[in-house]
């Protein structure tokens, strides 16, 4: 099936379904979209299925060229983004002819941006998932020259889009108590809850640098534990007293203590964190995580609702044009393969 | 404060702490059962992982380390509490450090060439180990060690427990990434990569059996609770190494 080939690529472009599970006892680390929200957001607008994948850009994207007549979907970071040079809108479905060239450039609101393609991205499946894990050369790694194929050739019956979700916004992380908590000092312990922390530029999708003022975080027995198990939403600190949250790819045991766990649903949140964002961390109960977990999967629920027909407001100008150019060639002939 | 289940952990680390449960993160619970890697917490590490093959529905997956296990589960179908209660129960039916605690592990026989090209580093180690490299081999020859878990990268495991003269720290930076089926030493265990990794432990010698086959439907050849025992074989004899004959001979149909 014909698709989308890479023509530019910035680094840490990979591609992201929702990860690998039941290989960690092997030492496979989970992985999986930094963004497992925004992730959704796309799937819904193409009518994906929640396992299906797409390419996850980080701060920067690439330049596309479309090999067919295609609907493809953009969610999570806004990114600048334009076909054949007309800007079009975010978080929305684009329809692309044959020969179309497609450019996705810097993150605005946000760090990862997806892109989706009907059926979500064809590629190797390596233990059960088709996210890339760069760190153990699991996936796909991609590059320019590369082609992207969908899984299906269904379109959609009209243009969609979803509005800009809040969370972008949003300034507290909360955090809860973990394995290691209690080898950190009481200051340490209420510092975390105190401080202001910058998100650092050492970011990637293995964890999160931390800025931050006043003394050193640090652990009572030494810097060093034997080796234990890490999840995702780990804050470490390290032997020199860094502060990282451990995201999606970090490894699944490590020997730095852990002094708090981001809760699993404001993990999307900090992962869209851009560099120099101030925030503070809130510590809750386990209970309260697990209530957060669920109203996070309610809203994932409610999304659809907020799909909306693209607007044929005069305030995007080129997005009437593209709109009604394209669906006009588009209606009649559309393929639904389900 | 941690939620603590049990007896407290908090107030003094120590073995008569253990085992205890903790949260880690919202999806997951870590049952430590030492604060390091020794016979006895390593035992228990594995059966009490073995045992939670009959866990409810809603544990996703669990995974041994050198100390705990970890239980990841799914807790908007399983409550936290639930399990936790689950796990206490389990905890209580029997001494899990108790040396009638065997675990029903796969035995291999891995071949291996010592020192040369395969083992750089195996020189080094005998000298920082007051030996001989032939003493360091016929040791690390003559000793069934166990799978204690698989971490760091996909398939790499950690196997114990060496004899003394292994006591041997890490590097303390690391050097240039080693192959997979490099085999490392450090503190009395050994590692065997499955990927190439960069790694400050020591590499004495290099098995040409793979351990990760990620496109067959048994991708990781080790599983914890396995018993290794490496032989010493000729450069020449490596190169003639037949994978799928390997693997028959531990009773894996190739895929």
């Amino acid at each position: 099936m014909n698709g989308l080939e890479i023509l530019e690529l910035s680094p840490g472009v990979t591609i992201q379904d929702r990860g690998r599970s039941g290989f960690r006892r092997f030492g496979v680390t989970g992985g999986g979209a930094m963004d497992k929200f925004g992730l959704a957001e796309g799937q819904l607008l193409l009518h994906n299925d929640a396992d299906d994948a797409a390419l996850e850009m980080f701060a920067v994207g690439g330049v596309f060229r479309s090999e067919d007549r295609m609907t493809i979907a953009t969610s999570g970071a806004e990114m600048e983004i334009s076909v054949n040079g007309r800007p079009v809108r975010w978080r929305s479905t684009i329809e692309l002819a044959r020969e179309d060239l497609l450019e996705i450039g810097r993150a605005t609101v946000g760090v990862f941006g997806y892109l989706h393609l009907p059926g979500g991205i064809d590629g190797p499946v390596v233990l059960g998932s088709r996210s890339t894990h760069e760190p153990s050369g699991l996936g796909w790694i991609l590059e320019p020259g590369d082609r992207l194929r969908p899984n299906s050739a269904r379109r959609p019956h009209q243009q969609q889009q979803l509005p800009t979700p809040k969370y972008f916004s949003g300034r507290t992380i909360r955090i809860m108590d973990g394995p290691q908590s209690h080898l950190f000092r009481e200051q340490d312990r209420r510092a975390i809850v105190s401080t202001e922390f910058t998100v650092s530029g050492k970011r990637n999708r293995m964890g999160i640098g931390l800025d931050f003022e006043g003394g050193p975080i640090a652990a009572h027995a030494g810097l060093a534990i034997a080796s234990d198990a890490i999840v995702p939403g780990d804050i470490q600190v390290s032997g020199d007293g860094l502060v990282t949250v451990l995201m999606a790819d970090s490894q699944p045991m490590g020997g730095y203590p852990r002094i708090a766990s981001v809760i699993t649903a404001d993990q999307h949140v900090l992962a869209q964190f851009p560099p120099g964002t101030v925030f503070r961390m809130e510590r809750i109960e386990p209970k309260e995580a697990v209530e957060a977990l669920a109203q996070l999967e309610d809203q994932l629920s409610s999304l659809a609702g907020e799909v909306e027909p693209v607007a044929r407001d005069t305030a995007s100008m080129t997005n009437l044009l593209s709109y009604s150019m394209i669906s006009g060639v588009v209606k009649g002939d559309e393929e639904h393969e389900d | 404060m941690t939620e603590r289940h049990g007896r407290s952990a908090f107030a003094n680390p120590g073995k008569s702490d253990y085992p205890a449960i903790y949260h880690a993160g919202d999806r997951a619970l870590l049952v430590k059962f030492g604060n390091r890697h020794s016979e006895s917490t390593s035992r228990a590490v594995l059966a009490f992982d073995a045992a939670l093959r009959s866990a409810p529905i809603g544990v996703v997956e669990t995974a041994p380390t050198m100390r705990s296990v970890l239980i990841a589960f799914d807790p908007l179908q399983l409550k936290p509490g639930l399990l936790i209660d689950w796990c206490e129960a389990l905890l209580s039916s029997r001494d899990w450090y108790g040396a009638d605690n065997k675990i029903d592990g796969k035995r291999w026989i891995m071949p291996a060439v010592y020192g040369g090209a395969a083992g750089p580093d195996l020189k080094e180690l005998a000298v920082l180990a007051g030996t001989t490299p032939e003493q360091v081999v016929r040791l690390h020859t003559e000793i069934e060690l166990t799978v204690l878990c698989l971490g760091f990268s996909p398939g790499l495991a950690y196997l114990a427990e060496l004899p003394d003269p292994f006591k041997v720290p890490r590097r303390s930076s690391f050097g240039s990434p080693v192959s997979a089926g490099s085999i490392l030493v450090a503190n009395r265990q050994t590692v065997l990569p499955a990927t190439p990794i960069p790694t400050g432990w020591r590499c004495i010698g290099r098995t040409p059996a793979r351990t990760f086959l990620p496109n067959t439907s048994n991708p990781f050849v080790l599983s914890p609770g396995d018993k290794v025992r490496f032989v010493q074989i000729t450069e020449a004899e490596a190169q003639r190494f037949d994978q799928r004959k390997f693997l028959e001979e531990h009773g894996i149909e190739r895929t």
